[in-house]
């Protein structure tokens, strides 16, 4: 009896043969403390420039249906498109008027491109994943400007001036996007009222090809507004 | 439209939601919530949270409140009129003794409700108790509701 094939192989004869060993467990590690776009763009522009587009392609090969919104994202490397800084305006204009922000979903550029243009913003980050992280490492490289929070300590972020910002994936336009688990367990009746804004902040608003496996689809409704980054 | 009854003889949540005019309600609650931001989100704590039979019956006292207020031509708020916070209801762990819960950025206006308790303090605490307490899409509808009965009644105690 053979062994299964573990996921990301891409079997013996798959495109696995052309991969680095390890690089599942690579990009696991990378996804759960920098974000899974944020990982992606790391390994996508790595890959292309050793290997260009073939090597992308064999990368979303042998991971993108493990880890979806790399697959979303090397989809979009592979049509053209490059990641530039997080479309940081629109969002801000969510934020007016809002002192304290919890987040949901961790994608490290982003956050760290938030904090630097709100200086005066306070942001906790709800510390937990469906992927393993070491939320230490991960609030210490915020620079002392994120909080680490959880499910219960977040609603003592509540109030008049808060918001919740949770980074979504995925192509609105049928109404719903990907959230990470994490949206699921706090949004509910009972926090929804107590945070002026519940903002989306869409880090890939692009179609997903495979099962957004990691994440969930919710309503865009779910939100008070959403922006794309 | 969807549909407005289903086989049990009720309103589709759909269709209620249909029903209820968020920006009717921003105009009405204005005088009381100045800024745009704090006024879409008591709009959306009244009639965007909480079970939808909620949200259409506030809805519905609120707009009609509203409506008698704008015939009558009363201005809102009174002068130290709505000052009496509406505390968000943290979990009692969460709550610090030494510091006063976040509240919405509606006040009520006791007005209505010392005209009910005549004078007694104590009547008078609970009742702003009662009113405030309860899940945030139902007090923030009481006390949005009692803001527009003090101005409607301020407006007919100025009548000759």
């Amino acid at each position: 009896m053979s062994s299964p094939t573990p996921p990301g192989s891409g079997g013996p004869s798959g495109p696995c043969d052309a991969a680095p060993p390890g690089l599942l467990q690579a990009f696991r590690t990378a996804a759960g403390e920098l974000g899974h776009a944020g990982a992606a763009e790391i390994f996508v522009r790595e890959i292309a420039e050793e290997r260009g587009d073939a090597g992308v392609t064999a990368f979303r090969d042998v991971l993108g249906r493990d880890f979806p919104v790399a697959d979303a994202l090397a989809g979009r490397w592979l049509a053209g498109w490059r990641p530039g800084p997080p479309a940081l305006a629109p969002l801000l204009r969510h934020l007016q008027g809002i002192h304290r922000l919890a987040v949901v979903g961790l994608e490290a550029r982003h956050l760290d491109a938030l904090v630097d243009a709100r200086p005066d913003l306070e942001v906790a980050l709800l510390a937990w994943n469906a992927l393993p992280a070491d939320w230490e490492r991960i609030i210490a490289n915020c620079g002392g400007r994120v909080q680490a929070v959880d499910l219960d300590g977040i609603f003592g972020w509540a109030g008049p001036h808060s918001a919740v910002l949770c980074l979504v994936y995925g192509d609105p336009a049928a109404g719903t996007v990907y959230a990470p688990p994490a949206w699921l367990r706090l949004n509910g009746p009972d926090m929804r009222p107590q945070f002026r804004s519940l903002i989306a902040w869409n880090i890939l608003p692009v179609a997903f090809t495979v099962y957004p496996r990691w994440f969930h689809e919710v309503q865009v409704d779910d939100f008070t507004a959403l922006e794309d980054a | 439209m969807p549909p407005l009854h289903h086989s049990h003889d009720r309103a589709a949540a759909s269709a209620i939601a249909q029903a209820l005019d968020a920006e009717r309600l921003a105009r009405i609650l204005a005088p009381w919530i100045p800024d745009p931001g704090e006024r879409t989100f008591v709009v959306r704590c009244i009639i965007g949270e909480g079970p939808i039979h909620h949200r259409g019956a506030s809805y519905a006292l609120l707009a009609l409140a509203g409506a008698v207020a704008e015939r009558l031509g009363s201005p809102g708020p009174g002068p130290g009129g709505a000052d009496l916070a509406v505390p968000m209801r943290l979990p009692p762990h969460l709550e610090r003794r030494d510091q006063d819960p976040p509240a919405y950025p509606l006040r009520l206006d006791p007005a209505g409700l010392d005209l009910l308790a005549g004078g007694e303090e104590d009547i008078r605490q609970v009742l702003v108790d009662a009113v405030t307490d309860g899940p945030p899409h139902h007090a923030l509808a009481n006390v949005a509701l009692l803001n527009l009965l003090a101005a409607i009644l301020r407006r007919i105690g100025e009548r000759p």
